[in-house]
C-alpha cells in the first residue's frame, strides 16, 4: 500500500501551531505530517499525550484548520466538516434530552432529511449496532460502552465514506472495549469505508488496523508506520497469536522511548 | 438491602417533618401577634384576626378591582419588556464575547444598583403616566433575566457543540437545538427571579410615583395609620407575587418544551 490514484484522506506537510496562553513563543503541535490513507483502509493514530494526534484527527474533519500544508478527503481540499466524513467521539457527545433514535438521528436531520426517512434510517442503525428495541430509551439508561454504540450509529447513519474515531473506546471498561473491537470490525467488513482510529491502545491499534501510525510529541511528528500483516477477517482468537503479540510488542518498542523520555522531562 | 428498603419511607418521614416546624413556627407568630394585637399597646401590631377580616373585605368589597387592573397591566407590560428584551441581550451576550465585554458591567451595575434611586430620573423622562411605572419594572427585573440568559447559553457542553458543528449544524440550528435546551433551567429560573424582581420594582412604582393600583392602596392606608388595612393589602400583594412566580414556573415549561432527561 504506496500509492493510489486518489487516496481517501491525504494529509500532506501539514503543521499546526497553538499559543503559548503566558506569551511565550508558539507551541509546534504538530510540524511535517504526511500520511496518505488508501480507501477502505484502517488506520490507526498512536502516540503519547502531546503528540497531536486528537488535533490531527480533528484537522481532517475540518474541525480545526492547518497552519501549513495540506489535508484532502477523496481528492477535495478540507475546509470545514463535510457530509462524507463522520466523528466518533471521546465523550460520546449524546444529547441527553433526546431519545436513543434521535440521537441516532441526529445527522440526518441536519441534512434535512424527513422525519419518517429519518426514523427508518435510525432503527436500521440501531440494528447494526446491536442495539435494536433501544430507540425509546434515553442515553442516561444505557451503558458507556452502549451510549457509544450510539455514537457510532449516529456517524454510520450519514452513510459517510470517511469515519473518523477519537479515541472512541478509551472511556469504556477493557471487557465491553474488546466487543467493541470486534463489532466495529464486523460492520467496517461490510461497508467500504475509509477508518481512521485514534487510540493509546496498542492492542487495539493493532488489532483494527491495517496500518498503525506512530507518533511522537513536541512537535508531533510521524515517528513510524507499521503495517499489520494479520489476516482478515479478524477474530477473538487471534489476540491470542504469536504474531499478534509481536505486532503489540513492536508498537510498544517504539512508544516506549518517548514515554520514557516524557517521564524523565 | 436495608438502604434500598428504609430509603423511601424515611424521604417521606422527612418531607413531612419538614412541614412541622414551618407549621408550628407559623402558628406561634400567629398567636403571638394576635395577643399583643389585642391588647392595643402598638399601633403598628394590630390584631391578626383585624387583618383577616380587612383582608376578606378587601376581596369581597371592589376595592381591589381598579387597582388590581391598573397594576397587573403594568406588570404585564413591564415584566413582557424585560422577559423580552432581557432575553434577546442574553443571548447576544452570551454567543458574543464582544457583546459581552460591551454591556457586563452595565449588567452587573444594574443587577446591584438602587433602582429605587432612579425613579426620579424616569419621572423627568416619562412624567408621572403608567410609562415610569412599567419602566420602574422593567429597571428591576430585566438584569437576572439577562444574566441568567448569558450564563446559561454559554453553559453548552463544548464537545456537543464540536459534535454539531462535525454533523454540519447551522449556527442557527446550534442555538435552537442545543444551547437553548441546555439554558433551559438558567432561562426559566431567570424568568421567575425576574417575575418576583418585577412585582417588587410595580410596587415601588406605584408608591413612589402615583398613587394608583396595589402601591397605591400601601400609600393610602400607610399614611392613615390603618395599619390592619395596610397588612391585608400587603398579604394580597405577597400571595400575588407567588401566584405570578408560580404561573411564570408553570408557563416556562410549556414554551420551552424540552424534556432534558426523558
Amino acid at each position: 500500500m504506496t500509492e493510489f490514484a486518489t487516496p481517501a484522506i491525504a494529509i500532506d506537510g501539514v503543521g499546526k501551531d497553538y499559543l503559548d496562553p503566558r506569551g511565550g513563543p508558539p507551541v509546534r503541535a504538530l510540524d511535517g505530517v504526511d500520511i496518505s490513507i488508501a480507501p477502505g483502509e484502517f488506520v490507526s493514530i498512536i502516540g503519547p499525550s502531546g503528540c497531536g494526534k486528537t488535533t490531527l484527527l480533528k484537522m481532517v474533519d475540518g474541525l480545526i484548520g492547518v497552519d501549513r500544508g495540506e489535508i484532502s478527503v477523496l481528492g477535495r481540499r478540507v475546509s470545514g466538516p463535510g457530509p462524507e466524513r463522520a466523528v466518533v467521539f471521546q465523550s460520546f457527545a449524546l444529547l441527553p434530552w433526546l431519545t436513543v433514535e434521535d440521537n441516532v438521528a441526529f445527522g440526518l436531520k441536519q441534512r434535512g432529511v424527513a422525519a419518517q426517512e429519518r426514523r427508518r434510517i435510525a432503527r436500521e442503525h440501531l440494528e447494526r449496532v446491536g442495539l435494536g428495541g433501544f430507540e425509546d430509551k434515553h442515553p442516561s439508561q444505557l451503558s458507556g460502552g452502549m451510549q457509544q454504540r450510539v455514537g457510532l450509529a449516529r456517524a454510520l447513519a450519514v452513510n459517510p465514506s470517511v469515519l473518523l474515531m477519537d479515541e472512541p473506546f478509551s472511556a469504556i471498561d477493557a471487557q465491553t472495549r474488546l466487543l467493541l473491537q470486534s463489532d466495529l470490525l464486523r460492520i467496517w467488513a461490510d461497508t467500504d469505508m475509509t477508518v481512521l482510529f485514534v487510540t493509546h491502545a496498542m492492542d487495539e491499534a493493532v488489532f483494527l488496523s491495517d496500518r498503525v501510525v506512530i507518533m511522537e510529541p513536541r512537535p508531533g511528528r510521524v515517528r513510524e508506520v507499521l503495517p499489520i500483516d494479520l489476516p482478515r477477517p479478524r477474530t477473538e482468537e487471534i489476540r491470542s497469536t504469536a504474531r499478534f503479540a509481536e505486532l503489540t510488542s513492536a508498537v510498544w518498542d517504539r512508544l516506549r522511548g518517548m514515554i520514557a523520555n516524557e517521564d524523565a522531562a | 438491602m436495608s438502604l434500598t428498603t428504609t430509603r423511601p419511607v424515611r424521604r417521606l418521614g422527612t418531607r413531612f417533618l419538614g412541614v412541622v416546624p414551618f407549621l408550628v413556627s407559623l402558628t406561634v407568630v400567629l398567636v403571638v401577634l394576635e395577643l399583643v394585637g389585642r391588647t392595643g399597646a402598638f399601633i403598628a401590631v394590630p390584631p391578626v384576626t383585624d387583618v383577616a377580616a380587612r383582608f376578606g373585605e378587601l376581596l369581597t368589597n371592589g376595592t381591589l378591582i381598579e387597582p388590581l387592573r391598573t397594576s397587573l397591566t403594568t406588570l404585564g407590560i413591564g415584566l413582557a419588556i424585560s422577559i423580552g428584551a432581557g432575553t434577546v441581550i442574553g443571548l447576544a451576550m452570551g454567543l458574543s464575547p464582544t457583546v459581552d465585554a460591551l454591556l457586563d458591567l452595565y449588567v452587573k451595575a444594574g443587577m446591584s444598583a438602587p433602582i429605587i434611586a432612579f425613579v426620579p430620573l424616569l419621572m423627568l423622562l416619562f412624567g408621572i403616566g403608567p410609562e415610569t411605572r412599567i419602566a420602574t419594572v422593567v429597571l428591576f427585573s430585566i438584569w437576572v433575566v439577562i444574566v441568567n440568559t448569558s450564563s446559561g447559553i454559554r453553559r453548552a457542553d463544548p464537545a456537543r457543540l464540536e459534535m454539531a458543528r462535525s454533523f454540519g449544524t447551522t449556527r442557527w440550528g446550534v442555538l435552537r437545538q442545543i444551547r437553548i435546551v441546555e439554558a433551559t433551567p438558567y432561562l426559566l429560573e431567570g424568568v421567575r427571579l425576574g417575575v418576583a424582581r418585577g412585582v417588587k420594582g410595580l410596587i415601588n412604582g406605584e408608591v413612589l410615583i402615583a398613587i394608583v393600583g396595589l402601591g397605591g392602596l400601601v400609600k393610602t392606608y400607610g399614611t392613615a395609620f390603618s395599619m390592619d388595612q395596610l397588612y391585608a393589602v400587603i398579604l394580597f400583594i405577597v400571595l400575588l407575587a407567588l401566584l405570578a412566580v408560580g404561573t411564570a414556573s408553570a408557563i416556562g415549561p410549556l414554551i420551552l418544551r424540552h424534556n432534558r432527561e426523558g
